[in-house]
């Protein structure tokens, strides 16, 4: 694990908070269908640290039939709202209200957040509607930005949602943060906004955080006292009940893996919903019968360095993109290069895991391996023809779309062995602990 | 107060790269650096260094350097999603402010190829 | 003691067409770098091995850690010898995620080592055959789409079996002088292909960063291939390359710049990236082009007949004193007499003393004695460090010790090395 992440991970309120999800563990599901980009895959970073290992890696489609009812909580994060919205549709964002009232925790950062406020009330976001607020950072004719042209602008109606830093900002305590230990002696944290809302909540009760201004480590499309003008003393994160349920609604990032104490004041609030849950609505799977441990299917060691092998190549290749001045529109995104080895990242990072796991006998569903292992060589395929096309300056933008949707897909279909694999260590087998 | 690059002076070391991504990552290695050696011309002797910030690349390259802004595609037209996040692999240049030193890649560049300004 | 070398040993059995891997034990038993190489070596003598490996510091921020190495059994002496692996190969070495390889036996058809990231691909090579070095490196960093890996390769010498025929650190060629090339070829391993995203650890990273940086301060060589001429005793070497000279190269964390690129397809103040693909070549080391323009030679032939020694794989010190009381002018004639080179079979080394029983190469560069030499390629094999840095620098070899402690638990001086060395 690189230093920088590693130094997070080792924030030591996290110790603390694992404790608050035991002996009872949440299942929480990630979206990432339609309209999740990447930002999705920083929750696992941070589930790891809290050692929640019921995770699955559901769609819009999932939702759609019902997927909900086996969650607890469900993480959204961001992209492109319209897309997230428009797949949904009416029907997901009342199985989504749904799931809250009946206990359920929704949390959005910055495309999920945006999706759930009542101010946000053009189609398709109209169904969507639990946070009662709205987002501050929308004008008819936003002024010319300094920098990042290319991440200033989303188009709402006939208006334009802008964003004028770009970066670290700083958050304070809100009324909900009572007994909230993550903005520490000095009473503040660092999280990351890319683009998120700068939210105007109505009921100050449900207030968890605001923004107390820009920091140094960020981009400023507007200049920075004029950034700082229009968010400080506004709201950045929402935390309210509605019904049975929780409903956390973010600006930034609080996922995001190298801001720890952002990470704390989520699991806090988490915490705190877990722990006011009404029994008996959740049936952790920690309940569940215990199968016993069985050995790895024959030619896993082979499918698992096929694995590897791949995701080797690709890296190699993405690592060269990354120097190449290319990035590609897709949708309303701009995607740049460093995307493919950051999915990439995801998944090298936790093959020493699977490789002890299959090493011990671990039980892993036959043909997962293989799957992955014939998906990461198409990615390396798709890589190796991006590369050429862009080299020789032709348009790459439909390898691109199927590199970074198999990407996508292959990531999450990999982490969900993962953290299946992780689950059946933790409900106990008899075999060495897996951990580092 | 930023990174700036003299070309010509550079020799294609890498020193520069591992002593940023030491200064981020307390290991060495080439490939978490915020400045980046561009050497994949190697029969033409092509080379250059991109200091990244938050806001744009300084750009050294033989014929010349400059800071360009990142993703300036779409000068003078609305459009673009900011739902593109930032990467987490590659930090921008803080100067090395968060180890509290200054700035490694310049203390280190044995043909003082990079210099603050 | 393995937290600079962050992988196993590596064993390539090319008769079989597999790999395995097993604990790097020999760093603990004999000693880092070229030690645990020799050892290696020993252990798998009677396979005809091929040891390819790093120093202890190689791939660090220390002056001059660019050092890898290829060991094997020279045709022309039948006892062991190395070659460096110098410019980024020998930190790709390090950085591909295996602490030393050897690859024995002789592969029945061709083959290429794709060495990245801890995962050893064994790849066909038959599309490479006939192949010269630049064709080589390009076709592999095609093949595996980037163009930063690093390709030891063999040439059409080393295909024919010549006793010329030496390793190419991609288009560049190399400083082997014992026709490790040779070894290459005959074992139908047309290349070892190395690339690696991994980092690497010291056991006390900010004592051995702090104390890197101490060196780096200290360490001074003037900037390019003047000094290295004057070492030569051939000052005026430079100013004879000087109109084709374009840009000086270093090697990975060196503060030298010892290569000069030299351009002669295109006009040298040419800085852009033109449409010129090939316009000239680097002179990595000074000794051929010396024997050249004693010879006789212009400049500009001078610096052609290296490139064709470098893409047909030749021993560019061995081959420039072959060709050089034949001055050629003409493009077509030199790459005739170069490709006629490869059947040379008495081109042994220089007159001269043989150090180490030839383990570090026939020739002593006349910037040293015997002895300094000897010990500058004992701390700098073992520790991957440049040679010629540690010598033409003046570096104090007692802060290099003072590394290895944070480095890797190390103690170690100079006694210790030479003692590495039976």
């Amino acid at each position: 694990m690189k230093g920088r992440t590693r130094r997070a991970a080792a924030h030591p309120a996290f110790e603390r908070l694992k404790g608050d999800f035991l002996p009872d563990a949440p299942r929480v599901a990630i979206y990432c269908g339609d309209g999740a980009s990447h930002s999705w895959i920083w929750f696992t970073d941070l589930l790891e640290r809290l050692e929640l290992f019921d995770v699955a890696f559901i769609t819009h489609g999932d939702i759609l039939a019902r997927a909900l009812d086996e969650f607890d909580i469900l993480l959204v994060g961001g992209g492109d709202t319209y897309a997230m919205a428009g797949s949904l549709g009416r029907e997901g964002a009342r199985l989504i209200e749904r799931f809250v009232t009946e206990g359920g925790l929704y949390h959005g950062s910055c495309a999920g957040a945006y999706l759930v406020l009542s101010g946000v009330d053009l189609e398709p976001f109209t169904p969507f509607s639990l946070v009662e607020g709205n987002m501050l950072n929308v004008m008819p004719d936003p002024p010319e930005p300094l920098c990042l042209a290319h991440k200033y602008l989303a188009p709402y109606g006939d208006e334009w949602v802008f964003h004028p830093v770009y970066g670290e900002v700083e958050l304070v305590r809100g009324p909900a943060a009572e007994g909230f230990s993550a903005f520490g002696e000095a009473g503040a944290l660092g999280a990351p906004l890319f683009g998120g809302p700068v939210l105007t909540i109505e009921d100050e009760q449900c207030i968890l955080a605001d923004y107390a201004g820009s920091t140094a480590r960020a981009a400023f499309p507007w200049p920075r006292e004029d950034a700082d003008r229009l968010i400080s003393g506004e709201q950045a994160v929402a935390l309210r009940r509605l019904g049975d349920g929780t409903v956390l609604a973010s600006g930034p990032h609080l996922e995001h893996p190298l801001f720890p104490r952002a990470n704390e004041l989520m699991a806090e609030a988490f915490a705190q919903h877990w722990a006011g849950r009404p029994r008996g609505t959740s049936q952790s799977r920690t309940q569940t019968p215990r199968t016993p441990a069985g050995s790895a299917p024959r030619g896993a060691d082979g499918s698992l360095l096929e694995i590897k092998r791949q995701v080797s190549n690709a890296r190699i290749v993405g690592f060269g993109l990354e120097k190449m001045p290319v990035t590609w529109q897709i949708g309303v995104k701009v995607w740049e290069p460093e995307k493919i080895r950051m999915f990439l990242d995801y998944t090298w990072d936790r093959l020493p895991y699977l490789d002890r796991a299959v090493g011990s006998g671990a039980p892993v569903p036959g043909g997962a391996l293989e799957i992955l292992a014939v998906g990461f060589s198409e990615v390396t395929g798709l890589a190796k023809t991006l590369k050429l096309k862009a080299e020789s300056g032709q348009d790459s933008q439909a390898e691109a779309l199927s590199l970074l949707t198999r990407l996508k897909e292959l990531t999450a279909s990999f982490l969900s062995l993962y953290f299946r694999l992780r689950l059946e260590e933790r409900l106990g087998y008899d075999r060495p602990t897996l951990r580092d | 107060m930023r990174v700036k690059v003299k070309p010509l002076e550079c020799t294609g070391c890498a020193l520069c790269e591992l002593a940023c991504g030491y200064h981020w990552d307390e290991a060495f290695s080439l490939i978490s650096s915020s400045i980046m050696l561009y050497r994949a011309e190697e029969k033409k002797d092509y080379r250059g260094i991109i200091v990244k910030t938050d806001e744009d690349l300084f750009i050294g390259r033989p014929e010349g350097a400059e800071a360009v802004k990142i993703g300036d595609l779409q000068k003078g037209g609305k459009g673009g999603g900011a739902s593109a996040k930032p990467i987490l692999i590659r930090e921008a240049c803080d100067l090395c402010e968060s180890a509290g030193l200054e700035p490694q890649c310049v203390a280190v560049c044995p043909h003082a190829a990079l210099y603050l300004e | 003691m393995d937290s600079m070398y962050e992988g196993d040993t590596l064993i390539v059995d090319l008769d079989a067409g597999t790999t395995d891997q097993v604990s790097f034990d020999e760093v603990d038993e004999a000693g880092p770098g070229l030690a645990a190489g020799l050892a290696l070596y020993e252990k798998y003598k009677d396979d005809d091995p091929l040891v390819f490996g790093s120093g202890l510091l190689t791939g660090t921020p220390v002056p001059g850690a660019c050092l890898g190495f290829v060991l094997g059994k020279s045709p022309l002496t039948g006892e062991p010898a190395v070659a460096p692996l110098s410019l980024f190969a020998g930190a790709e070495m390090k950085l591909s995620g295996f602490s030393m390889v050897v690859v024995k036996g002789s592969s029945p058809k061709p083959v290429y080592l794709w060495l990245h990231d801890g995962v050893p691909d064994l790849e066909d090579a038959s599309k490479l055959t006939g192949m010269d070095t630049w064709e080589t490196t390009d076709a592999i960093r095609r093949e595996m789409g980037e163009s930063l890996i690093q390709v030891i390769c063999a040439g059409p010498a080393a295909e024919a079996g010549s006793k010329l025929a030496s390793i190419s650190i991609n288009y560049w060629g190399s400083g082997d002088t014992a026709a490790l090339g040779a070894v290459m070829g005959e074992k139908k391993l047309k290349a070892v292909a190395l690339r690696g995203l991994g980092m690497l650890d010291a056991d006390e990273p900010e004592e051995f960063y702090a104390k890197a940086v101490e060196l780096l301060a200290a360490a001074s060589m003037d900037v390019g291939f003047a000094p290295v001429c004057s070492a030569l005793g051939s000052p005026d070497l430079d100013a004879w390359l000087a109109p084709m000279k374009h840009r000086v190269r270093a090697c990975f964390a060196c503060p030298g710049a010892c290569a000069t690129f030299v351009k002669y397809n295109e006009d040298p103040a040419v800085m852009e990236s033109s449409d010129i693909e090939e316009p000239g070549m680097l002179v990595a080391s000074a000794a051929p082009a010396l024997w050249l323009q004693h010879g006789g030679w212009e400049a500009e032939p001078a610096c052609r007949a290296i490139e064709a020694m470098a893409r047909e794989g030749i021993d560019l010190m061995r081959g420039a004193r072959e060709l050089s009381d034949k001055p050629l002018s003409d493009a077509g004639e030199i790459k005739s007499a170069v490709k006629v080179l490869e059947g040379t079979a008495d081109a042994g080394w220089p007159e001269g003393a043989e150090i180490s029983g030839g383990l570090f190469g026939p020739w002593v560069p006349p910037v040293a004695s015997a002895d300094a030499w000897l010990e500058a390629n004992r701390v700098g094999y073992v520790l991957g460090i440049c040679p010629t840095f540690l010598l033409i620098s003046g570096m104090d070899t007692a802060g290099l010790f003072a590394l290895c402690a944070p480095a890797a638990g190390l103690e170690t001086g100079p006694d210790e090395i030479a003692g590495m060395f039976g």
